[in-house]
């Protein structure tokens, strides 16, 4: 086992250590925003087809919104939140948008954050390349973005985890969006002093899997709450593609100071079976690929995934150009 | 001149002892050193949000409720 597969084996623990202790103050403050949940939702609605925007830098590369934007596509569009900005900026509103990191401030940036001027120095988004146009005049996209939500939100629908910042749940409500939330399953509910079962007895909120991050949970909630029966994924890499500067990769600071001269036993590496490119994946990256692996064997959909890069294939995934998905698939709701 | 002309030590070692090398730790100092490597490299990274997945639904309701 590699250096980089030790440390992912690893994640999921340390993950649960840093995330549910956090998760449970922030359902506690969120109790008084809890109207409706997954649970109130019209599964049956409309078709059978699904697209989930997540929010990887093959987006930015193949710019699959211009596709969808000509099929006309009448299944479900699903954002992460990271991919928000870059619908609303190329003129598609999601049906729905999906939120769960935890984390105090960098997550309601992709709403557009209210308190942007009094937030703490933090480089995150000019490190990163999940939307470039967050590291270019961060202050004026803000301001873009605030606008932008503000102007779409009531027709959007958010599906949002009680276990984010509060500071998310508020930006999401003033926009005028629909809440429908649910909580992280954390950990085995019938285990003693279980998170998850804390966090249902707290709230009542149907609990639902994560696959650890955004994308892997609207690709849960696509197939699992909404009942679409076929998914289609663009910008879902879930790895850095070839030539990423180091800079540019999370937690480059920490890891720089500790891996040095071997910052290259911190990456696997995946060849790409449709473009031949090599990318990258990070220990985070790796745990969240083979958490995906796993689950898309037990989904009731088809996964197709139209990315045109990144580290997720895999049996039980369909390579896909994205034009063939929408004219295959991209029929009526 | 060179450093052995300063360094001429100031004591008598014991002949080397071959049983010594036995007697060395179990774990090599480098396996130590990996491991605590690994363990300041967890403290700085995690996911997004814990996951786990206990049975074939992807949903829980809760003791009473009816999984999907």
């Amino acid at each position: 086992m590699t250096l980089a597969e030790r440390l992912a084996a690893r994640l999921g623990e340390i993950t649960l250590a840093k995330t549910a202790d956090l998760g449970l103050e922030n359902a506690r403050k969120n109790v008084p925003y809890l109207k409706r949940t997954i649970a109130d939702l019209d599964t049956d609605a409309g078709g059978d087809n699904a697209v989930v925007i997540a929010a990887g830098p093959s987006l930015h590369r193949t710019h699959p919104i211009e596709a969808l934007k000509a099929a006309d596509f009448r299944g479900l569009v699903i954002a992460v939140d990271g991919s928000l900005g870059y619908c609303l900026r190329n003129g598609v509103v999601p049906d729905y948008v999906v939120t769960v990191d935890p984390h105090p401030y960098r997550i309601v940036r992709w709403f557009g954050d209210p308190d942007f001027a009094t937030r703490p120095a933090d480089d995150y988004f000019r490190r990163q390349d999940l939307d470039p146009a967050h590291w270019k005049d961060e202050e004026r996209r803000n301001q873009e973005l605030l606008e932008m939500v503000d102007r779409h939100g009531p027709r959007m629908r958010c599906l949002i985890a009680t276990c984010v910042d509060p500071s998310v749940t508020r930006r999401c409500h003033a926009a005028g969006m629909e809440l429908y939330w649910w909580n992280p399953l954390y950990d085995d509910y019938d285990a003693a002093d279980s998170v998850s079962r804390r966090v249902f007895e707290l709230n009542g909120v149907p609990c639902m899997v994560t696959g650890g991050n955004c994308g892997s949970a609207a690709w849960i909630a696509a197939h699992a709450v909404l009942g679409r029966r076929r998914v289609a994924l663009v910008g879902f890499d879930l790895g850095y593609p070839p030539g990423t500067p180091l800079e540019r990769t999370q937690y480059y600071v920490e890891m720089t100071q500790l891996f040095g001269d071997r910052l290259g036993d911190y990456f696997s590496q995946f060849e790409h079976p449709q473009t031949g490119e090599t990318w990258y994946a990070d220990p985070a990256y790796h745990w969240y690929r083979q958490i995906f692996l796993q689950l898309v064997q037990e989904a009731p959909c088809e996964t197709f995934n139209c990315s045109q890069g990144g580290t997720v294939f895999g049996p039980g995934i369909t390579l896909l150009n994205f034009a063939s998905f929408l004219k295959t698939h991209g029929g009526r709701r | 001149m060179t450093i052995n002309d300063y360094l001429k030590g100031n004591y008598d070692l014991a002949p080397a002892d071959p049983a010594d090398a036995r007697r060395a730790p179990a774990i090599p100092a480098a396996a130590s050193l990996e491991e605590e490597f690994e363990r300041q490299a967890l403290q700085k990274l995690g996911g997004s949000i814990a996951f786990i997945k206990k049975s074939k639904s992807f949903i829980w309701k809760g003791p009473a409720g009816d999984a999907r």
